[in-house]
């Protein structure tokens, strides 16, 4: 099959949902209606600043099917909504696309983004004399070129390669890791991992590597919530791209199996960082709750 | 357990549990060999459709074996070749060498699609593990004398050893149905490399299925169209040449003879 081929037949494709100004108080909300939105998976989610609220505007709509002329009155509310936005890019892994609109402006769209978009729109519009108003809280994105042009914007030179990123074909990898083709599986005691954590303020952080006992993530199991609630409030949606909750922490820490079934694969992944010592790459959250429950060894694969 | 000759088959990983696991695959095992059996440091080559969703089904069953000591190094070779090694105590015990495509071969050249050939083709043995009947899928018998013969082809200076396989493909085809068979597939997927392909092939250390580089075949590429490019320049020079030593003739004869 040639790829254009392959590409056409792939089964899922990226979208990005932009909050407002005008919905970052409802930002958790939202949050959760797209979490639970069954197929779709949340990888990034980062806060942004624009310098200009209307300069940014222009961007965003510059990738949409209608000119930016017919969109100018719509948009003339955001001009007055804080200038921060909220972004949530996602894998949407069963896209129901379909052709709307009609003439120049028909175009291709996902009904399962729209009908998220839409759901968020009917909660968290402002409302007057009852009724939704247009002064949309949240926008979403119709096509991949639209997720690419996004993270352009946002600064990300490749664009969606960000996300379509595979580090490896075999192993289960977050895209944000580099490609890499050897890896060993092996048990390792847990005395033997570190972990990075984040320490300074959200503008200007550092990773530290610490003991597994010492990170907010354990102590979060060990009945002090307090400190991993500051943890994510402090980075999340700033230097912690990934979507993490506190709740979404507790339904794992009560419902996780290590390596069981449809996961046999999605090892934790680490690096050697010095001989017989591991940094975790990806499973902090698994780590400790490992720890926490007195697994000693464990397997992990260790990327080169 | 020893083999005919005597020699101990190290037999630490009952390749029955990972094959009893990949059973939904599709698949054929190149070599059967001795299976179950292998000696330490042995391998198994599998043509699959999907070597990573294959490689996924080795280490399913590999995590089994994490908690007897050993280690699993995972090799994605390329986009069509991935080594999935079982180490134990350092020292290679088992590779599962898995292609999604044909290993290259330098002496002899082999259609590419000839793999869904002997994917699609496969025979099926019968075998049981822990109780249950499954299914293990090696190469038809005319796909077996043709695997047998390109391996040949591509080895016997190297490893005389491998005169076996001509001795196996002589015996086999004695009957004409064989025969036939063989030699007609062997001609619709074959064809033999150009005689200065073959001799640079002499020069290969070693590597089943080992991929002449991109500079490699780019250096030779250049250096099979130098003669071509000069030919052309020589050939335009003498072309044009006359014409320029005729002109000024021409002009001097127009100007000072005919006038």
């Amino acid at each position: 099959m040639n790829s254009r081929a392959a590409e056409y037949l792939r089964k899922e494709r990226y979208d990005y949902f932009l909050v407002w100004g005008n919905g970052i108080p409802h930002k958790e909300e939202i949050l959760g209606i797209i979490r639970s939105t069954e197929s779709i998976e949340i990888l990034r989610i980062m806060d942004h600043r624009p310098r200009s609220v209307a300069r940014f505007v222009r961007k965003v709509y510059s990738y949409d099917y209608a000119p930016f002329e017919h969109l100018k009155s719509k948009t003339r509310y955001l001009l007055r909504t804080e200038p921060v936005v909220f972004l949530i890019f996602v894998c949407n892994k069963r896209p129901r696309e379909i052709y709307r609109g009609e003439g120049a402006f028909r175009h291709i769209e996902c009904e399962l983004i729209k009908s998220v978009s839409e759901e968020i729109r009917n909660r968290f519009n402002p409302r007057k004399n009852g009724k939704r108003t247009e002064e949309h809280v949240v926008h979403a994105s119709d096509n991949e070129s639209q997720v690419d042009h996004m993270l352009k914007v946002l600064g990300f030179k490749n664009g969606i390669e960000l996300l379509k990123n595979v580090p490896n074909p075999i192993l289960s990898s977050p895209y944000y890791l580099p490609k890499f083709k050897e890896f060993t599986i092996k048990r390792i005691s847990s005395l033997q991992l570190h972990c990075n954590i984040l320490r300074g303020t959200r503008e200007s952080f550092r990773k530290e590597a610490v003991e597994i006992e010492k990170t907010p993530h354990f102590a979060f199991l060990s009945g002090d919530t307090m400190f991993y609630t500051e943890y994510l409030a402090k980075f999340l949606s700033g230097p912690l791209a990934s979507d993490y909750s506190v709740q979404e922490f507790r339904a794992l820490s009560r419902d996780f199996a290590y390596l069981e079934s449809s996961y046999a694969t999605s090892y934790i992944l680490v690096r050697e960082f010095r001989p017989g010592r591991y940094i975790v790459l990806d499973g902090v959250h698994r780590v400790s709750i490992l720890k926490f429950r007195g697994v000693d060894s464990f397997p992990v694969a260790v990327i080169k | 357990m020893t083999d005919s000759n005597g020699m101990g088959f190290s037999n630490r990983l009952d390749l029955d549990r990972f094959f009893f696991h990949v059973r939904q695959q599709i698949y054929v095992i190149v070599k059967l060999g001795d299976f179950p059996d292998y000696y330490k440091g042995g391998d198994i080559d599998v043509f699959c459709y999907n070597k990573d969703e294959f490689a996924k089904q080795i280490l399913n069953v590999g995590n089994w074996y994490l908690d007897k000591g050993f280690e699993i190094r995972v090799t994605d070779e390329d986009e069509s070749h991935a080594c999935v090694d079982f180490y134990l105590d350092g020292e290679l015990e088992f590779r599962f060498d898995l292609y999604q495509s044909l290993p290259r071969y330098e002496r002899i050249r082999l259609k590419q699609h000839y793999i869904y050939s002997v994917i699609e083709n496969a025979s099926v043995l019968h075998r049981e593990f822990d109780g249950v009947q499954y299914p293990i899928y090696v190469p038809s018998a005319v796909d077996e004398l043709l695997l047998r013969y390109v391996e040949y082809i591509e080895w016997y200076e190297l490893r005389p050893d491998k005169v076996k396989h001509l001795d196996y493909i002589l015996n086999a085809v004695a009957s004409d149905s064989t025969r036939i068979g063989f030699l007609d597939k062997l001609h619709l997927y074959t064809e033999l490399p150009s005689s200065d392909f073959r001799d640079a092939s002499h020069h290969r250390i070693s590597g089943f299925g080992r991929k002449e580089s991109w500079t490699g075949r780019a250096l030779s590429k250049l250096l099979r169209r130098i003669p071509k490019v000069f030919l052309r320049r020589l050939h335009r020079v003498l072309l044009v040449l006359p014409k320029r030593l005729y002109r000024p003739l021409e002009r001097y004869y127009e100007n000072h003879v005919s006038g």
